[in-house]
């Protein structure tokens, strides 16, 4: 089955979460124990005064516990776990189902908790729905708990109790089934959020974060002396990737991805690469058919061994007037595999926006790369984004 | 650089590396080895090789009141403490922004052997009184501290458990390394997880397990049989683990023994398959993106664009908002700020970093403003905490006024209530291009 074998060399190490929770426990304790031990130092860290039971039998581990008068159901695995087991028990036993689904992640033996996030019985149920159920617990994916333990004070702190309906399913596991929640709230109380935020603050709000990211984003322009007969000289309107001047005053720009996105914002007249020395692809524009907009990768993955040379001739220009771009690449990490990420980020639109977002800002060709991938699903929020980086305004 | 540094160094079973307490740094010791004892293994030109660990090992064995082979095989495994401990260290501060750890504590921990012929082992019946036990470092000597459970120093844990029929002494101490809990401890502390590999395993999914192999996996292992052998893992460690538990009181330090691997489906006859499970996992874990840190709120923002927006703008409610989030903020803001302030006489580049981050400079720019790293400034000023505290604290207010009550009955409602509330004051501007959150700092700082 061995299909690949990059030299990256694996972790050792991983991130513990900067909300995890250090607590000192005393020997002995069971994981239930130091999980309410963690939820109550965050509790009393924060002044929040809320009520915590069952008072008589808090570390019962067959109990949900009782935070403001919800019943939450706590669920553990390990840190660096990506699944976690949830027993159903209670939730077989009518009025007996817990309202949400706490997640919390530790490391036994280093009292470290992370309360990755919660699910309301709703949202367990709809996740639940789709997997093959063992008899007594449900296998789900971690990442399945959002917001982390501020979404549970959130509920607890804001709601009323009975808003959040307790889980329940009949015995069969195929008669899963949940009471239908409030439909009467359900389908004023969010136009009414999303109205009040508006009247808040007007479409700005609404306005994603990542298109306000790719606003943020300048080109840079590159003069070139043309060597036609026209004294005047052109420029390149470079968006993507970033140049810097190396030692010998040589333009270079720093790829960590290996299929890196090129995208000048002005048309070109030629553009070609060069592997080891010899142009191993190259556009020309003709009266016809300019080029125009974001270049794809179309080679091959970038093998690090090799040397790059990426070469721009701008519209208008004649031949040798051109900007030459030597790529370099870090010697210590290898390179982002966009058919790799791509793959991972699936079909989920909130996980491609997510990425770009991210990155939009420490790696920009990176996130480039992806957000103008023909793989790139079908969302509004990435077709705007796609349309403000087009935007030639920062062109000079 | 690194690795090239460490070719360098010498590798031979007459040094040892250890820790000089006065100077701080690594030196290499002479080790006291009996000089026919040397000649007879021709010790001084022996280079580092798997066959000749697994002689001085036998021999460190066989003649158990000597300590001789031992002190060898005590040299030979301090380089690859050294090496992984080194390498830890690099991979730490490449991967991740944080500026706590130092070298130097973690190889205290792990490279506290410097090549004594006696060892004082603490007599744990009056331990107040610090009673001690002179004894020669033999391999009688680690049995008898294996027994009592004061397997000091590391040195004498990695060789005590050694099997060379499961892995070889290099591999194997690397691998303690990994699984140390003192180090765990110390990483801790810094904010990193050391798992090792046997825990990596058995913390990840079945699913985890296949993919990461389909992608990085090194070997001719089937993905039936990665499965089987998956699943029987599980089974086993689970037993392995209490067991260890009951015997040791301990959670940490957990290695698979030889009737280990033979339980296993199909039986193993080393830990060669299983280690490069745990390298295939780390790879694909270690895959540069990470969609965990998505905020909610942001989500939401993409999600709830509704067309509508307009038939709500009620002017009094805005403002009724809008009053209590900046009410909130400069109240939840005083409080961060003078709960930080404690520490600017020490460190005055955090109030620098307030100081930018009111002034709507990136994470990036504050970062190289203040010569530290862009993680510094993140858990310095984290914007998604304080931003949901304000909120919650606002809607907690709002929601008691009768136009809000609908929303402590919906809890979609109420998370698009805060996730609004959350984005105003992240991202709403004001003329001067600066949000509410960051203007709200730069006026408490200011003051």
């Amino acid at each position: 089955m061995t299909k690949k074998n990059p030299k990256n060399d694996p972790l050792d190490l991983f991130p513990i979460p900067n909300d995890a929770i250090y607590i000192n426990s005393k020997k002995n304790l069971n994981p239930r124990d130091k999980i309410i031990s963690a939820l109550k130092k965050y509790l009393k860290d924060k002044n929040l005064d809320l009520p915590l039971g069952p008072k008589l039998d808090l570390n019962n581990p067959l109990r949900s516990i009782i935070l403001n008068k919800f019943d939450i159901q706590i669920v553990y695995t390990s840190l660096i776990s990506d699944v976690i087991q949830i027993p159903l028990k209670n939730s077989k036993i009518k009025n007996k189902g817990p309202q949400l689904f706490l997640a919390a992640q530790l490391e036994e033996d280093l009292d470290v908790i992370y309360f990755k996030g919660v699910l309301k019985s709703s949202e367990f149920e709809k996740i639940v729905s789709k997997k093959e159920l063992k008899k007594d617990f449900a296998e789900i994916e971690i990442e399945n708990f959002k917001g982390g333990i501020d979404r549970l004070i959130r509920y607890v702190r804001l709601l009323n109790p009975e808003s959040i309906e307790r889980t329940y399913f009949k015995t069969a596991i195929s008669n899963f089934k949940i009471p239908s929640l409030k439909i009467k709230f359900k389908l004023s109380t969010p136009l009414i959020a999303s109205g009040l935020m508006a009247a808040l603050i007007g479409p700005q709000i609404i306005r994603p974060r990542l298109i306000g990211g790719i606003a943020k984003l300048s080109p840079s322009t590159y003069e070139i002396q043309s060597f036609t007969r026209s004294s005047d000289s052109n420029s390149i309107c470079l968006l993507t990737p970033t140049l810097t001047k190396n030692i010998n005053n040589n333009f270079e720009a720093k790829i960590k991805i290996d299929k890196p996105v090129i995208y000048s914002l002005k048309p070109l007249n030629e553009i070609n690469i060069s592997k080891n020395g010899d142009i191993v692809w190259k556009r020309i524009a003709s009266s016809k058919e300019k080029i125009n907009g974001p270049i794809n990768w179309p080679l091959n993955s970038i093998n690090k061994k090799d040397s790059y040379r990426l070469s721009l001739r701008p519209e208008g220009s004649g031949m040798g007037s051109k900007l030459e771009i030597d790529f370099v690449f870090d010697k210590k990490i290898p390179l982002l595999r966009k058919d790799n990420i791509e793959k991972n980020l699936g079909k989920s639109k909130s996980d491609w926006i997510s990425f770009i977002k991210r990155n939009i800002e420490k790696d920009n060709n990176t996130a480039l790369t992806i957000l103008l991938s023909e793989s790139a699903p079908s969302s509004k929020t990435i077709e705007k984004s796609i349309k403000e980086i087009t935007k030639t305004d920062d062109c000079k | 650089m690194f690795l090239e540094y460490l070719n360098l160094l010498s590798k031979g079973y007459c040094n040892i590396y250890c820790l000089d307490s006065f100077s701080g740094k690594v030196k290499q010791k002479l080790l006291d080895i009996d000089s026919d004892f040397c000649s007879k293994h021709n010790l001084y030109d022996q280079e580092f090789d798997n066959k000749f660990d697994n002689k001085i090992f036998d021999l460190a064995k066989k003649d158990s009141s000597s300590k001789d082979a031992l002190l060898a095989l005590r040299g030979r495994i301090s380089f690859p403490i050294f090496q992984k401990v080194n390498e830890i260290f690099r991979k730490y501060t490449y991967q991740f922004e944080n500026e706590k750890i130092n070298l130097n504590d973690m190889l205290i921990i792990v490279l506290d052997d410097s090549g004594e012929k006696y060892l004082r082992i603490p007599l744990k019946i009056d331990a107040k009184k610090n009673n001690f036990l002179r004894k020669l470092f033999s391999w009688e000597t680690i049995m008898f501290m294996k027994e009592n459970n004061i397997l000091k120093p590391f040195s004498a844990e990695v060789i005590a458990d050694f099997n060379p029929k499961l892995s070889n002494l290099n591999t194997w101490s690397q691998n303690k390394v990994k699984g140390n809990y003192e180090l765990k401890k110390y990483l801790k502390e810094c904010g990193i997880l050391l798992i090792s590999p046997w825990s990596l395993i058995a913390d990840s999914s079945k699913k985890r397990i296949i993919i990461s192999w389909r992608e990085y996996g090194e070997g001719n292992l089937s993905e039936k049989d990665l499965e089987k052998l998956y699943e029987s893992y599980l089974v086993e460690y689970k037993k392995a683990k209490q067991d260890y538990k009951n015997r040791t009181g301990k959670i940490s330090g957990w290695t698979p023994d030889e009737d280990f691997l033979k339980s296993l489906n199909p039986p193993q006859k080393n830990t060669e398959i299983l280690l490069l499970i745990d390298k295939a996992l780390r790879k694909y874990i270690s895959s540069p993106y990470d969609t965990r840190s998505f905020y909610e709120y942001e989500e939401n923002q993409i999600e709830n664009r509704l067309e509508d927006e307009e038939e709500y703008s009620s002017k009094d409610l805005s403002e009724i908002i809008k009053n209590v989030l900046r009410r909130n903020s400069t109240n939840i803001v005083n409080q961060i700020i003078k709960k930080d302030s404690a520490k600017w006489i020490k460190d005055p580049s955090r109030k620098n970093a307030w100081m930018l981050y009111g002034e709507g400079l990136s994470q990036r720019e504050i970062a190289s403003k203040c010569d530290h790293k862009q993680g510094w400034v993140s858990k310095l000023i984290p914007e998604n905490k304080i931003s949901e505290e304000i909120a919650q604290e606002s809607a907690f207010e709002l929601l008691k006024k009768n136009e809000f009550n609908k929303f402590k009955e919906d809890p979609e409602s109420l998370d698009k209530l805060l996730d609004g509330l959350k984005s105003y004051l992240v991202f709403s501007e004001d003329k001067n291009n600066i949000s509410i959150l960051r203007n709200t700092i730069y006026e408490v700082i200011s003051k």
